[in-house]
C-alpha cells in the first residue's frame, strides 16, 4: 500500500490535516483582515472603556467612535484589558505563529540536512569529517533545547526574526542524525552504485537518488518540530522573552491574560485552547506520517 | 496409524471488510514416524498451515472452517489453556529464522530448561543434564559451556541446532519443521537434514516439514503434498510424485530443476508468477499459468481424484 | 568492555572540553564594546558592558579570558550581580530545592508510564489503549503553563492544594508537620512536570513493547507452550526495557532545563527559577554558569547511560 493509502486509514491523523488546514486558512484570512491601514478587524485598537469584555458581548456602540466598532458589532472572543478585540487579535496571532513554526523548522531542517547530509556521504572516506559532525551534534546535544533559547535570547535583542533564527539554530541535530544515518546506509545500497556505474554526477546523485529516500523522518521531524517550535515560542512568550509587541502571537496572548485569569479566564483559555488544538494536529499528523512511513508496519 | 489428521482447513484474512481466503480446503494426514513434506513456491500458504495446526496464526487471520485432529480431538476448537498444554509437549513447531527466533536476553540454558519446565516437573540437575544431553544430541560442542552462552554468540547453524533441541526436550509426537534450512549455508543444511533422520529413528518421530526444496524432499520424504495458491493440487508418496507426477505444476517444479542441463540450453521455468492473495484466479488457480488449461479450468474447481493407491491429483485433465 | 567505557569516557573528556568552550562564548554574544551597543537592544547599557570588561577581564586574550573564567567559577571568585555572593553557593542552595521536586517528578512519570505504556500495547486497540493514547496526545500537545492554571483553577478552588512556595510561611509546629506542609506543596508542581513526561514516556514504552511483541522470539515462546503473561512480562518486557534503563541516565538533565517553567508558575525557590530570575535581572555570571552546568549534567547523563546500557544488554558485554 503506498503511504497515502495507508495515511488515510488513520483516522486521527486525516482530522489532523483538515484541521491544519482549517488553521492554515484561518491564518491566511487573518493576515488579509488585520493588515493595511483599516483593517476590517483591527488588532491594535484600544477602547478602555470597554475592557474584560466576555465572548459574545455587545459592544457599545454610544461610548464607542464608528471606527472603533468592531464588525458585526459584537466581540466575537471579548476584549482585553486594554479593550483590544480578542478576536482580532487572534486572528493576527495565528499568522505570527504559523510563520514562526514553519521559518525555524525550516531553518532547522536546512541546516539538518546539509550537515548530516556531509557526515553521511563523505564520512566513509574522510573519517575526520564525521567525526567533527558527529562530535559537533554530540556537543549540541548537550545543552538543553529550551533552557539554551532561553540563554540566547537573554543576549540577543528580541524580535521575531532572533527568535526564529534561535529556535532554528538549535533544533537541527534530530534532522542531522537522521539524515547521516539514511545517507551512509543508501550509500551501500546497490542503485547509488548503478547510479556512480552510470557516471551520473555526485550531485545529481545526492539531490535526486539519495535525498528523496532520507526524506522520511525529516518530514516526520518537521512536522513535529512546527508543533515543538510553536510551544517553545509560547514558553518564551509566557516568561517574557517571546515575540514582542507590535506582532502578537497566540503564545503572547496568553501570557499577557495571566493576570486575569480569575477574572476573565477567556482570554487565556481562548488562546491556550487554540494552541493546544494546532499543536495536536500537527503531532497527530506527524504521527500519523511517522506510522505511514515506517517499513516495517507495511504488510 | 494416523496422528495427525486435517481436514478441509479453511483460512481467511479480513482486509478492507472482505474476507480473503489464504487456505482453501486443505486436506492431509501424516501417519506415526512418517516423514511428511509439504511443498510450494513462497506464499502458497504452506507456513501458514502449519501454524494453524498449532494456533498460532497472526491475530488477523481467521479460521473459517475445518477440523484438525490430533489424537482424537479437534484442535481448533478445544480451549486455549489446552493448546498450550500440546504445544512444546506434544507438537513441537521449528520455524525459519533461527537468528531471530531466540530471545537475545536470555542463556541458550535458560531458554532450553524453561523449554522443559513448563510441561515437566523435575529437579534443577535433572533438567541440567537433559539440557547437556539434548545440545550434545543435536551436534553442539562444548555442550556445558553452551549452556551460559547467549544466541549471539551461536552461529546460524547452531542456533537452529538449539531450537530444534528445544523441540524435543519433551518428546513430541510430532515435529513440524517450516523451513528450517532456508535461511542456511547449503553445507549447514546437508548437516541439519541428517539430524532430522538420527532424530526420527531415535525417537520415532512424526515429522512434518514445509519446505520448497524439491531436493530437499527427495531426500527425506516418505510423502509428499503439493501446495499451490492455498490448495493441495497433488499428493503422494515420494516416488509417485517424483516418478510420475500428473499435476502440470507439480511437472512444471520438477523439469525446473536444473539437472543435467547442457550448455546454452535454456533452463525451464513455469511462466507467470504466483498469484497473491488478493488475485487469486477463479476456478483452478494455476490456470493462467497452465500450458493445458481449457475452459473448465477457467470455471471449476477442480476435485481431487485418485489416480493410483494414495496419489491424488486436483486436476481436470487428469492425464495432462 | 573496559574499551567501551574508556572510550566513552575519552569522548565525554572530549565533549566536555568544547561544552566549556562553548559555554564561555556565550559571554561574547555580549557586546564587546560600548561602541556595538544596538540602540535597539535594551538589554545592554554602557554601565553593563563595562562591567562585563571588568568581569570577563575581555581585554585580554582570548585563552587568558577562557582560563580565568573557569578558575573564578570553580573557586567561587565568580560571584553574582544581583547580590555578590559566589555564583556555586547560590546555585547549591537552590539545587537543594529543586531535588525533592524533581525527585518527586521523576518517581511519578516513570512509575506510571510503565505500567501505562506496556497495558497499552498488550491491549492495543482496546479502550484502555485508545483513552490512553488520546490523554498522550492532549499533554504532549498542551503548553505547559496553560495546563498549569487551568489545573490551579480547578483544583485549587475546591481542595486548596498550595500554589506558591515550597512551604507555608511562618509554620511551626513538629517535624512531621512541616513535612507534610512540604508534601503538600510538592504535590501539584510534582503532578505538572510529571504530566507531559508520562505522555511522552509511555507513548515510548508502549511502541517499543509492541515493537517487541511482533519479534520472531515471542512467537516461539509461544510455541513452547508459555501462557500469555510468562511471554508478555519475562519475555518480551525484558527486551523492551533495554532502552530505557539507558534512558534513565538521561534523566539526569531534566534537573535544570525541565524546571524553569514549572518553578516560575508555583514560585518555587528552585535552579529553573534562579536561572530565570538572574536572566531578567541580567546577572550573567550566574546565567552562564548555569549553563556550563547543565551541559555538563547532560554529559554525565549520557555516560551513566551508557554505563548502564553496556551492563544490561548481553550483547554489549560479551
Amino acid at each position: 500500500m503506498s503511504t497515502w493509502q495507508l495515511l488515510k486509514k488513520n483516522r486521527l491523523a486525516i482530522l489532523g490535516l483538515v484541521f491544519l488546514l482549517f488553521f492554515f486558512l484561518f491564518a491566511i484570512f487573518g493576515l488579509i483582515v488585520t493588515s493595511g491601514k483599516n483593517p476590517i478587524f483591527n488588532p491594535y485598537t484600544i477602547r478602555l472603556q470597554e475592557k474584560l469584555k466576555p465572548p459574545f458581548s455587545k459592544a457599545n456602540k454610544e461610548v464607542l467612535s464608528p471606527d472603533q466598532i468592531p464588525p458585526f458589532g459584537i466581540y466575537i472572543f471579548g476584549t482585553d484589558d486594554l479593550g483590544r478585540d480578542v478576536f482580532s487579535r487572534m486572528l493576527q496571532g495565528a499568522w505570527v505563529s504559523l510563520t514562526v513554526g514553519f521559518v525555524s523548522v525550516g531553518i532547522s531542517t536546512a541546516i539538518g540536512i546539509i550537515i548530516g547530509g556531509i557526515a553521511g556521504y563523505y564520512g566513509k572516506e574522510h573519517p575526520f569529517v564525521d567525526i567533527l559532525i558527529t562530535g559537533m551534534i554530540d556537543i549540541m546535544l548537550c545543552f538543553p533545547s529550551f533552557f539554551l533559547v532561553l540563554t540566547v535570547m537573554a543576549f540577543v535583542p528580541g524580535s521575531i526574526y532572533t527568535i526564529m533564527a534561535v529556535i532554528g539554530l538549535t533544533n537541527w541535530m534530530g534532522t542531522a542524525r537522521f539524515v547521516r544515518a539514511e545517507f551512509l546506509s543508501l550509500r551501500e545500497q546497490d542503485f547509488i552504485l548503478a547510479a556512480k556505474a552510470l557516471g551520473l554526477s555526485e550531485f545529481r546523485i545526492i539531490f535526486r537518488h539519495m535525498l528523496p529516500n532520507a526524506m522520511a523522518p525529516v518530514l516526520v521531524s518537521a512536522t513535529l518540530g512546527i508543533a515543538s517550535a510553536i510551544l517553545i515560542e509560547a514558553g518564551l512568550s509566557f516568561l517574557g522573552f517571546g515575540v514582542p509587541p507590535p506582532y502578537a502571537t497566540w503564545g503572547g496572548i496568553l501570557s499577557d491574560g495571566r493576570r486575569y485569569l480569575f477574572d476573565a479566564p477567556w482570554l487565556t483559555f481562548i488562546p491556550g485552547i487554540a494552541i493546544l488544538f494546532v499543536v495536536l494536529s500537527f503531532n497527530l499528523f506527524g504521527e500519523g506520517l511517522r506510522d505511514a512511513l515506517n517499513p516495517r508496519l507495511r504488510e | 496409524m494416523r496422528i495427525l489428521e486435517v481436514k478441509d482447513l479453511r483460512l481467511g484474512f479480513i482486509q478492507d471488510g472482505r474476507i480473503v481466503l489464504a487456505l482453501d480446503d486443505i486436506s492431509f494426514f501424516v501417519k506415526k514416524a512418517e516423514t511428511v513434506c509439504i511443498v510450494g513456491e513462497s506464499g502458497c500458504g504452506k507456513t501458514l498451515t502449519s501454524l494453524s495446526i498449532i494456533r498460532l496464526t497472526p491475530p488477523s487471520a481467521k479460521i473459517l472452517g475445518g477440523k484438525v485432529i490430533f489424537e482424537g480431538r479437534n484442535l481448533l476448537k478445544i480451549p486455549e489453556k489446552e493448546m498450550r498444554e500440546i504445544r512444546g509437549k506434544e507438537i513441537s513447531i521449528i520455524f525459519q529464522e533461527p537468528f531471530t527466533s531466540l530471545n537475545p536476553v536470555f542463556t541458550i540454558g535458560d531458554q532450553l530448561k524453561e523449554a522443559i519446565y513448563i510441561h515437566e516437573k523435575i529437579s534443577e540437575e535433572e533438567v541440567e543434564k537433559r539440557c547437556i544431553d539434548l545440545l550434545k544430541l543435536v551436534g553442539i560442542p562444548s555442550a556445558e559451556l553452551r549452556m551460559k552462552s547467549y544466541p549471539h554468540q551461536l552461529s546460524g547453524g547452531q542456533r537452529q541446532r538449539v531450537m530444534i533441541a528445544m523441540a524435543i526436550c519433551c518428546r513430541p509426537k510430532l515435529l513440524i519443521a517450516d523451513e528450517p534450512t532456508t535461511a542456511l549455508d547449503v553445507t549447514v543444511q546437508a548437516q541439519i537434514i541428517e539430524l532430522f533422520r538420527r532424530l526420527k529413528q531415535e525417537y520415532d518421530l512424526s515429522l512434518l516439514y514445509v519446505t520448497h526444496d524439491l531436493s530437499v524432499v527427495a531426500h527425506i520424504a516418505d510423502r509428499v503434498y503439493v501446495m499451490y495458491s492455498g490448495m493441495i493440487v497433488e499428493e503422494g508418496d515420494v516416488f509417485q510424485i517424483f516418478y510420475n507426477p500428473k499435476h502440470p505444476y507439480t511437472r512444471g517444479l520438477l523439469e525446473s530443476i536444473p539437472y543435467k542441463v547442457k550448455r546454452k540450453e535454456r533452463l525451464k521455468s513455469i511462466p507467470g508468477f504466483t498469484p497473491d492473495l488478493l488475485n487469486r484466479p477463479s476456478g483452478c488457480p494455476f490456470h493462467p499459468r497452465c500450458r493445458s488449461s481449457s475452459d473448465i479450468c477457467f470455471k471449476e474447481k477442480p476435485e481431487m481424484r485418485y489416480v493410483e493407491n494414495g496419489h491424488g491429483v486436483r486436476c481436470h485433465l487428469l492425464e495432462g | 568492555m573496559k574499551e567501551f567505557l574508556i572510550r566513552s569516557l575519552i569522548q565525554k573528556s572530549i565533549t566536555l572540553f568544547f561544552i566549556s568552550v562553548i559555554s564561555f562564548l556565550v559571554i561574547h554574544l555580549a557586546p564587546g564594546e560600548p561602541s556595538q551597543i544596538n540602540p535597539l537592544n535594551p538589554k545592554f547599557t554602557p554601565e553593563l558592558i563595562k562591567r562585563f570588561r571588568q568581569q570577563f577581564h575581555l581585554d585580554k586574550p582570548i585563552y587568558v579570558q577562557y582560563l580565568i573564567f573557569y578558575r573564578d567559577l570553580f573557586s567561587g571568585r565568580l560571584r553574582s550581580w544581583k547580590d555578590g555572593r559566589p555564583v556555586l553557593e547560590k546555585i547549591w542552595e537552590r539545587f537543594l530545592n529543586s531535588l525533592p521536586l524533581f525527585i518527586s517528578g521523576t518517581f511519578l512519570t516513570w512509575t506510571i508510564s510503565f505500567p501505562l505504556g506496556i497495558q497499552s500495547a498488550i491491549r492495543r486497540g482496546s479502550l484502555f489503549d485508545r483513552t490512553s493514547t488520546f490523554f498522550a496526545y492532549l499533554f504532549i500537545s498542551i503548553p505547559g503553563f496553560f495546563f498549569a492554571y487551568v489545573l490551579i483553577i480547578f483544583v485549587v478552588n475546591r481542595f486548596h492544594v498550595p500554589v506558591i512556595g515550597m512551604e507555608t510561611f511562618g509554620i511551626s509546629g513538629p517535624w512531621y508537620f512541616k513535612l507534610m506542609d512540604r508534601i503538600w506543596h510538592l504535590l501539584l508542581p510534582s503532578v505538572l512536570s510529571a504530566g507531559s513526561g508520562i505522555a511522552i514516556l509511555s507513548r515510548y514504552v508502549r511502541s517499543q513493547m509492541l515493537e517487541v511483541e511482533s519479534q520472531d522470539y515471542i512467537r516461539t515462546a509461544r510455541a513452547k507452550g508459555l501462557p500469555e503473561d510468562v511471554v508478555h512480562y519475562k519475555h518480551a518486557l525484558r527486551n523492551a526495557l533495554l532502552p530505557f534503563v539507558t534512558m534513565f541516565g538521561l534523566v539526569i538533565p531534566g534537573l535544570i532545563g525541565g524546571s524553569v517553567i514549572i518553578e516560575s508558575i508555583f514560585s518555587w525557590p528552585g535552579i529553573g527559577r534562579l536561572a530565570y530570575e538572574a536572566m531578567l535581572s541580567r546577572d550573567y555570571p550566574v546565567v552562564i554558569t548555569l549553563n556550563f552546568i547543565s551541559a555538563v549534567l547532560v554529559l554525565i547523563g549520557t555516560f551513566i547511560s551508557d554505563l548502564l546500557y553496556m551492563i544490561v544488554d548481553p550483547r554489549i558485554r560479551l
